[in-house]
């Protein structure tokens, strides 16, 4: 069964990629604009360490490790698990009929049916400075680090998929959510930075707001070990209990869900 | 008269409507205030660790000058990735790409003044309920300064209208590009991050390098933020007040200009069935 999922998912996506391959100056310019963005990004934590050499008690190179892991984890999402963001456009329209039809889990069918070519050069983009960072901070040594830094990745993954999954789901009951989202992924964008700089209020709104664990607790305390133990070492934990959490009401939502759409 | 009345009423009837279209979606702009709000703190906050260890940052900028700058450059961020803000921009471009522009074209209105009158009114409803409560949760938490004096505090109003002026005409020029390009997304994500950085959102323009800076003074975005922000800490006198809100003026008529001239081409090669 699993491996018949797979074939789908990979037939699909290879599908798609010959898409964005046909429309070579879509492409382009995708990656045109991608380029320049993901530079003007790099360019403002340039320019912040012009004038420190750390940030708190962050060299440049860690910041850059913490701002990918976050990125990377919701690009991984958006590109792999799309469906967590798309549903609520089919809750809403009640078109998710088509895939309630098929003989495949609806999860992984819409998954694979869209695979935003943003997202791929984003990941790219982001993997690269992931890498280089690594480099630059010789981690590849310490295989203990590296290994951690991977289930950072997952657990900054589950977080922003189990975001996405629960305000998707929340469509049934109350309509559009779109607002909702838009405003928690523009946000990925402010979450870069370590923690610990910031003050005590506005640390524990984005703990509890969990963006904490897709960035500075896993990545601190893959670097950094002891002093952040207790929510760096629960990193995956969150991810996962947030992204089960979500998956519960996604089949809650699907109970709910009446097909006439929820909108207009 | 009458004629001009005539003419004008119906630009006031669209604007009416995206007013009450806009104030209906509250939710919306409550989520964009809660985003920015948020913005705002984290920026303030990385920034005031920079100004704490940087003496080139503190004799650029007081602490309290600089928190202000950075709130009122958010408060003043016409191009804020909130949902309305985004989503009648998008719809600009969506139009163009699937070719619902085609309706628009039966209107007995001119396209570029309708689209520059729904941006108005996006841009009054954002300044009620996402400026200015910004603004005041800032000014009564105690961290954020009132403007240099009243005749500063005017002239940022008429700043920020010319802000306006300009941004709209980046709206649309960026809407049109649809036309030859189809892909509004990067489009607009590109012109976020470039506005945003060459605007003095993120950074003052007073502490970017030399070459960036002058880069910046070339470009409209300056005159977005850059421009009412300066006005409200009142580092903007005399001549160089009257420079600078002219330089609005002029980057907004030759935005305008520009948009007509290529509204003029792009209607020639417009695909009405969409793209």
């Amino acid at each position: 069964m699993l491996s018949h999922l797979l074939h789908v998912y990979g037939v699909s996506i290879t599908l798609r990629l010959k898409q964005y391959a046909q429309y070579r100056v879509d492409a382009w310019l995708q990656l045109a604009t991608r380029l320049v963005r993901f530079a003007l990004q790099l360019a403002f934590l340039g320019i912040a360490f012009s004038f420190v050499e750390r940030l708190g008690d962050w060299t440049p190179w860690e910041v850059v490790l913490m701002w990918c892991t976050g990125v990377i984890g919701f690009y991984v999402h958006d590109a792999f698990f799309c469906f967590a963001t798309q549903s609520k456009v089919l809750f809403y329209n009640g078109e998710l009929d088509y895939a309630l039809v098929r003989p495949l889990p609806v999860y992984v069918q819409e998954s694979a049916r869209e695979m935003p070519f943003e997202s791929l050069l984003n990941l790219i983009f982001f993997g690269a400075a992931f890498s280089v960072a690594v480099m630059r901070l010789e981690l590849y040594a310490r295989p203990g680090v590296i290994l951690w830094l991977i289930v950072a990745l997952a657990a900054s993954t589950l977080v922003w998929t189990g975001i996405a999954t629960l305000i998707s789901c929340i469509t049934v009951w109350v309509g559009r959510t779109f607002a909702v989202w838009q405003s928690f992924s523009s946000l990925n964008d402010y979450v870069k930075y370590p923690l610990d700089i910031f003050p005590m209020p506005l640390q524990s709104l984005l703990t509890i707001v969990p963006f904490g664990f897709t960035t500075f607790y896993p990545v601190a305390f893959a670097l950094r070990g002891g002093d952040y133990a207790w929510p760096g070492a629960f990193s995956l934990g969150v991810g996962l209990l947030l992204f089960g959490l979500s998956y519960l009401t996604y089949i809650f939502a699907l109970r709910h869900y009446s097909s006439t759409g929820t909108g207009e | 008269m009458s004629r001009l009345r005539d003419t004008s009423l119906p630009y006031w009837g669209a604007v009416t409507a995206f007013l009450k279209v806009g104030l209906a979606m509250r939710f919306n702009f409550f989520m964009s205030l809660l985003v920015t709000l948020v913005a705002s703190w984290v920026l303030v906050s990385v920034w005031k660790v920079i100004h704490g260890g940087s003496g080139t940052v503190q004799s650029a900028f007081g602490e309290q000058e600089l928190v202000t700058y950075l709130v009122v450059a958010q408060v003043v961020n016409l191009a804020r990735m909130g949902w309305i803000n985004r989503n009648v921009v998008y719809n600009a471009m969506n139009y163009v790409q699937t070719g619902k522009i085609s309706l628009d074209l039966v209107r007995p209105l001119d396209l570029q003044a309708m689209r520059y009158m729904e941006w108005a009114a996006v841009f009054v409803v954002d300044a009620l309920l996402v400026a200015v409560p910004v603004w005041l949760v800032w000014f009564v938490s105690g961290n954020l300064a009132l403007p240099a004096s009243a005749v500063d505090g005017a002239l940022f109003v008429v700043s920020v209208a010319l802000a306006w002026f300009v941004m709209s005409g980046i709206h649309f020029l960026m809407a049109l590009l649809t036309v030859w390009t189809y892909d509004f997304l990067g489009l607009m994500m590109v012109r976020t991050a470039i506005q945003e950085f060459f605007g003095g959102t993120l950074i003052p323009l007073a502490l970017l390098p030399a070459p960036l800076a002058v880069l910046a003074a070339f470009l409209p975005f300056q005159a977005v933020v850059h421009t009412p922000v300066s006005i409200y800490l009142g580092r903007l006198h005399g001549q160089e007040l009257i420079f600078a809100l002219g330089v609005q003026a002029v980057w907004g008529i030759a935005l305008l200009l520009a948009g007509r001239w290529l509204w003029g081409r792009a209607a020639l090669r417009l695909e009405v069935q969409g793209g």
